[in-house]
């Protein structure tokens, strides 16, 4: 087993988390394994900066959506540590909003009531988090829906919604696993443009799971590729392109298309057979 | 127009509306038979009860026409509405009661110690016959609404505590963890959470409660008078030998269940509709 490391310092990331702060997520040697279970994650070590965009790709069941929950402190690892901006993460993690495939939205709320959610349980008081939530809901373009219910909505726009709601909760991290995962190809990219121009806006850490390689090269300051049993990183490969981008005109340049091959072969090469 | 909010299966409405047609058609004819037996009942009831070569006596056993004649005469003198009334205080206030104790019982329970220290009690409770405690509470409080209302909630309460059990174990764990993640503390996740989600599992459990308190209730009022509602009026009724004017009190309720019960019904369908239950939770 080989670890292809491209380990690019932030601060000379190609204008794009060029105003990174302090390191936001730090994992070092890490492993977790659910008991009697074969290890699901060994010797994982990454730093991610404040401000940057990670994106971890690889084969299904190689662990990404756990090194999501181990940051999110819903497990804990069985060695190593997590740590977010320098403290350990032991309980669930207060500084990260989380976006899954599957939307925890609550089907008897309207869209803005899910959007000020997170704002209720901060305390906020009515007025104000109405007004935070419709500025949040414009922002992201659902804002003609706020009274609809969610099943009333199509993929994009929960997706959309679901975005406003991860932003509206203030948190300094979005994890993101796979949420524009069930969306077709033209709406995902629409919906990749649109969180890099969040990203622009807000600055916030981001650390986004997929198995598409093309919408990590598309998002990404900085793709992860892990490899399975057990999951492992066996290649970080920074983006040489300044964000915001404009995806629809990057994703087809030559520069992207040679970044996805490499990724590509680097996945390609860890599932041959030995 | 953005491509997320186009127009789509404008060409289904036909076929949709056919559906529909045959849907109607299919509970017409149903109620239609269903109309039909109670017909042919009532008519071979009517023929053959309390006549001069009928086995039983017609003050045992009354025609059709008479229950219906003191069920006309006891809507038309009203006199049976002040009775309805109190039973229905009375069972109201025993859903009052039972609702909130079961979500927050259902709530504690739901917990891994809360499991492991109260669900024998409440599994224990649960077998005990509540008719068997009438006894018990008018040695305890006499005889009372109070004791009808305890007799009633400990008959409804276990409906309520199942229904939110089942909504509390079947919580999506991806949205406890966002509320947690959001902040939430255990009480916010019980009101936001757990409460949004058991609404379907609490009206449908009031299909079975309502029906039950009020057959408790007036149970109860017949055995302990301690409310002057239904169960009263009936023993009234029986004392007196009105056996058709007993048996339209019993229609009366057996239409007022009935009427509450498509109320229910219709709620539980609009609600699930209105938030996509079956698609969302």
């Amino acid at each position: 087993m080989h670890r292809d490391s491209i380990t690019v310092p932030a601060g000379e990331q190609s204008g794009q988390a060029s105003e990174a702060g302090p390191t936001a997520i730090s994992i070092e040697n890490m492993t977790f394994a659910f008991p009697g279970v074969t290890p699901v994650l060994s010797g994982i070590d990454l730093q991610i900066q404040s401000g940057e965009i990670v994106v971890l790709v690889g084969p299904s069941g190689c662990g990404k959506s756990t090194v999501l929950n181990l940051i999110a402190g819903v497990h804990q690892p069985t060695g190593g540590q997590v740590t977010c901006f320098g403290k350990p993460v032991k309980n669930l993690n207060a500084k990260v909003a989380y976006m899954t495939q599957r939307d925890t939205l609550l089907p008897w709320r309207n869209v803005l009531d899910n959007a000020a959610l997170p704002l209720e349980i901060k305390g906020v008081s009515r007025k104000e988090r109405y007004q935070r939530a419709r500025t949040e809901l414009a922002r992201v373009g659902v804002a003609d829906a706020e009274r609809r219910r969610p099943h009333q909505l199509s993929g994009g726009m929960r997706s959309r919604l679901s975005l406003a709601c991860a932003l509206l909760s203030d948190a300094d991290i979005l994890l993101m696993d796979e949420p524009f995962a069930a969306i077709d190809a033209l709406l995902r990219v629409r919906l990749q443009q649109l969180l890099v121009d969040l990203w622009r806006e807000t600055r916030r850490t981001m650390v986004y799971v997929t198995h598409d390689i093309t919408e990590a090269v598309n998002l990404g300051h900085r793709v992860i590729v892990m490899g399975a049993r057990p999951g492992r990183i066996i290649l970080e490969q920074s983006i040489d392109e300044p964000q915001p981008r404009r995806i629809s005109s990057f994703r087809s340049t030559p520069k992207a298309v040679k970044l996805q091959k490499e990724l590509w072969d680097s996945l390609e090469r860890e599932a041959a057979p030995e | 127009m953005s491509l997320e909010t186009l127009p789509t299966a404008t060409t289904a409405q036909p076929s949709k509306q056919s559906a529909n047609w045959h849907r109607s058609r299919s509970t017409v004819l149903i109620w239609i038979g269903r109309v039909l037996v109670v017909a042919v009942v009532l008519v071979l009831w009517q023929a053959f009860a309390g006549g001069p070569k009928s086995a039983l006596p017609s003050d045992v056993v009354s025609r059709p026409s008479a229950f219906a004649g003191a069920f006309w005469t006891l809507l038309k003198g009203g006199g049976i509405f002040p009775p309805t009334g109190q039973t229905a205080l009375s069972a109201l206030y025993s859903l009052l009661i039972a609702i909130p104790v079961a979500a927050v019982a259902a709530a504690i329970t739901a917990t891994r110690l809360g499991r492991w220290v109260f669900e024998p009690i409440v599994t224990i409770t649960y077998a005990v016959p509540k008719v068997g405690l009438i006894s018990l509470l008018v040695i305890i409080d006499g005889i009372s609404r109070t004791t009808d209302v305890i007799l009633v909630t400990s008959a409804v309460i276990f409906v309520y505590y199942f229904a939110f059990r089942q909504a509390a174990d079947e919580l999506d764990r991806s949205r406890v963890i966002a509320f947690r993640l959001m902040g939430a503390n255990r009480l916010r996740i019980f009101r936001s959470l757990m409460i949004g989600y058991a609404i379907p599992q609490l009206i449908a459990a009031s299909r079975i409660a309502i029906p039950l308190a009020f057959a408790t209730e007036i149970f109860a009022e017949l055995r302990v008078p301690g409310t002057p509602g239904l169960g009263v009026e009936l023993t009234s009724l029986i004392d007196n030998f009105k056996s058709a004017s007993s048996v339209g009190v019993m229609l009366l309720i057996l239409v007022l269940g009935y009427l509450l019960d498509l109320l229910l019904r219709g709620l539980l369908s609009w609600y699930t509709k209105s938030i996509g239950v079956g698609t969302e939770l």
